[in-house]
């Protein structure tokens, strides 16, 4: 059997089809399962993963599988890896949703650092704005909660 | 469903965990001290908290797509000072980011010495000023109330902690592990009829003996230990700051301290190896003609909830363990003798053994696949009392949980009746040796000791044993293919 040409079909929550090399997509140790129990899968149901952020995933899988045969420097995976996550938040925070369900550990890794980075260094109003979030504390514990956490401020 | 649902109601006042004197599964569950209530409370809450701002979709904003695992699991990226200021922007996010274990996972990677105070997360603020040469003048962290925050993964992980071990459960009584008093046992018998049988024994009356079992206690150590460094987990810790840490610490897998240095300290004489294994180790000889030997002895000492996962131990060894205070409760399974001989209910071991995942906490396993696993006809379990001694077989799985504080001595032996194994597994898993910190090829070394003291023991090995090596055999194919081999790692998972 040639792994290398073997192929199955993924199909996200919107009915896109992508038909992708088994090699290429065993990063993903959930479809790798998949594969390992059920021989001769065609085609594998997404339902939680949609189209665009499918093809992103399949787009990190293809890149990153593809270092395996032809090396690249430290510095130039890097810089792919960062240009690949020149995306809005939305799309990122669903691509870890759908590193974590397909169980991809350096997709996960480097999403989940870009956020980590997004958040590092801000304020509480800054990081609200960035995220979206309300702040739903009265004024007298978020008083409270920021003398709580003022020891990680500069003096 | 339902009656799983009422159970988890939880009063609006503190309250100390109690237990019905009518029936066994009702309990009263005290609140989580951020008022965090599980999901189910969400559908019964009053009108008052209805109207009330927070929702899960506002507090969390973009966050709020992840489900409550996936968003520690996104959590555990940051670092301290991200992970406060975060906790700053709203309740869900203060509930999150004020999670213990991932304040002792953060704590941990970023700080080498770590002094535990109290919490995790104090004891990273503490470390942190301490490394920016910053003056502490917090003294201690006020808890903001979180009344509208629903979250299982939350309020499961305090509940494991909170609840004391359900006494009444089935598995704390189980046990069917045969027990001998020492007067009773000679060697030549527990040798014949347990060791080269594969069947683990309680042996009573011994440990009793020792100095250790009048002596060994938290006092005892620290006026002995001084300033030197155990082994707790992936850190280390004077003995005061572990009992300070088991004290105090609110972690679902306690840091278990297991120490393999132990023999430089004064009560190391306290115990002595018993007759059945004594001058019977193989590696001994290795020790006497080269000097060195594969790790084989330890002190372990741990707080209720700690323990060790479902594991094999190293190198085909087997194994002795003898409480000196605490209760353990242990759940054995044979080795595998056929390619298919299913593992432990949840525990899945990777082709080769050299990696097993089981869930992330012992209590979580007795929870979840401790019923599975007593319907098995080839379990073995048992609770070991303080002053017993458990005999664990080569290539036996098992897990144990101290049910209580616990302080205990365990080496790893072979001996002729296990010989052929670590001999086997040496040579198809060489790479999986453990334990052994030397360049050298322990199996030479090992197999050139044994020719010098114990010739005949090799010619006997190639006369019963070589012979079932070769592949015609398929039991034994199929064991060399199984065999066991997992390194020790007892440290819980940080």
């Amino acid at each position: 059997m040639n792994n290398t040409s073997k192929t199955v079909k993924l199909v996200s929550s919107d009915n896109e089809i992508f038909e992708i090399e088994t090699s290429i997509i065993s990063l993903s140790e959930t479809i790798k399962n998949v594969l390992e129990d059920t021989e001769d899968t065609e085609s594998i149901p997404l339902p939680n993963v949609e189209g665009r952020i499918l093809a992103k995933v399949i787009e990190y899988c293809r890149y990153h599988s593809l270092l395996k045969t032809i090396p690249q420097s430290e510095e130039d995976i890097e810089r792919w890896d960062r240009e690949f996550l020149n995306i809005d938040q939305p799309t990122l925070f669903h691509l870890i949703l759908a590193a974590n369900y397909l169980d991809i550990k350096s997709l996960l890794d480097l999403t989940c650092k870009r956020v980590a980075d997004m958040i590092k260094g801000k304020k509480p109003e800054e990081i609200r704005k960035e995220f979206n979030i309300v702040n739903d504390f009265t004024p007298e514990e978020e008083e409270e909660v920021r003398r709580e956490n003022a020891w990680c401020e500069d003096p | 469903m339902m009656k799983k649902r009422k159970q988890l109601q939880v009063s609006g006042s503190h309250r100390k965990l109690t237990k019905s004197s009518h029936s066994a599964d009702s309990f009263l569950i005290p609140s989580h001290p951020l008022g965090i209530k599980p999901l189910g409370n969400l559908w019964t809450r009053t009108n008052d908290s209805v109207l009330s701002v927070t929702t899960r979709e506002t507090s969390l904003g973009l966050f709020s797509i992840f489900n409550d695992e996936c968003l520690l699991d996104v959590l555990s990226y940051l670092d301290g000072c991200s992970a406060a200021m975060l906790s700053c922007c709203s309740q869900y996010l203060y509930a999150f980011c004020s999670y213990n274990e991932l304040w002792r996972e953060w704590t941990l990677r970023d700080f080498t010495q770590c002094n535990f105070q109290s919490s995790w997360k104090n004891t990273y603020r503490k470390a942190f000023l301490r490394k920016k040469g910053r003056y502490d003048d917090c003294t201690d962290l006020t808890k903001i109330r979180c009344e509208q925050v629903y979250s299982d993964v939350l309020y499961r992980t305090w509940c494991t902690v909170h609840f004391h071990f359900p006494s009444y459960a089935v598995w704390w009584k189980r046990d069917n592990v045969p027990r001998m008093h020492t007067k009773d046992l000679d060697v030549d018998t527990f040798i014949q009829q347990f060791e080269k049988q594969s069947m683990p024994l309680v042996i009573q009356g011994l440990v009793t003996q020792w100095p250790a079992y009048e002596k060994w206690n938290r006092h005892y150590f620290i006026q002995h230990s001084h300033d030197f460094q155990f082994a707790v987990g992936p850190t280390q810790m004077t003995m005061q700051e572990y009992i300070h840490y088991m004290e105090s610490n609110e972690d679902i897998n306690p840091l278990y301290l297991f120490e393999k240095r132990f023999q430089q300290l004064p009560f190391a004489s306290d115990y002595q190896v018993p007759e059945y294994f004594k001058d019977r180790d193989l590696f001994s000889l290795v020790e006497k003609h080269y000097n060195k030997r594969p790790d084989h002895s330890w002190l372990i000492y741990g707080p209720p909830r700690s323990g060790s996962r479902f594991h094999i131990d190293p190198n085909q060894t087997c194994a002795w363990n003898a409480v000196i205070q605490g209760r353990k409760k242990w759940v054995l399974f044979p080795p595998p003798p056929h390619a298919d001989s299913p593992s432990p209910p949840g525990v899945f071991p990777s082709e080769d053994y050299s990696q097993v995942i089981s869930p992330a906490s012992l209590i979580e396993w007795f929870t979840n696949f401790y019923e599975e696993a007593k319907e098995r006809n080839d379990i073995i379990e048992c609770v070991v009392q303080s002053g017993e001694l458990l005999f664990i077989p080569r290539g036996w799985w098992h897990i144990v949980l101290n049910l209580e504080e616990s302080i205990a001595i365990t080496e790893n032996y072979v001996s002729e009746s296990n010989l052929s194994h670590v001999l086997q597994f040496f040579e198809s898993k060489p790479h999986q040796i453990s334990g052994w910190h030397d360049d050298q090829d322990l199996q030479s070394l090992l197999i050139d000791a044994i020719q010098r003291e114990r010739p005949n023991l090799l010619t006997r090995l190639d006369s019963d044993d070589r012979s079932l090596s070769h592949t015609k055999h398929p039991n034994r194919v199929n064991m060399n293919r199984k065999a066991t081999d997992f390194r020790f790692n007892f440290a819980s998972n940080p």
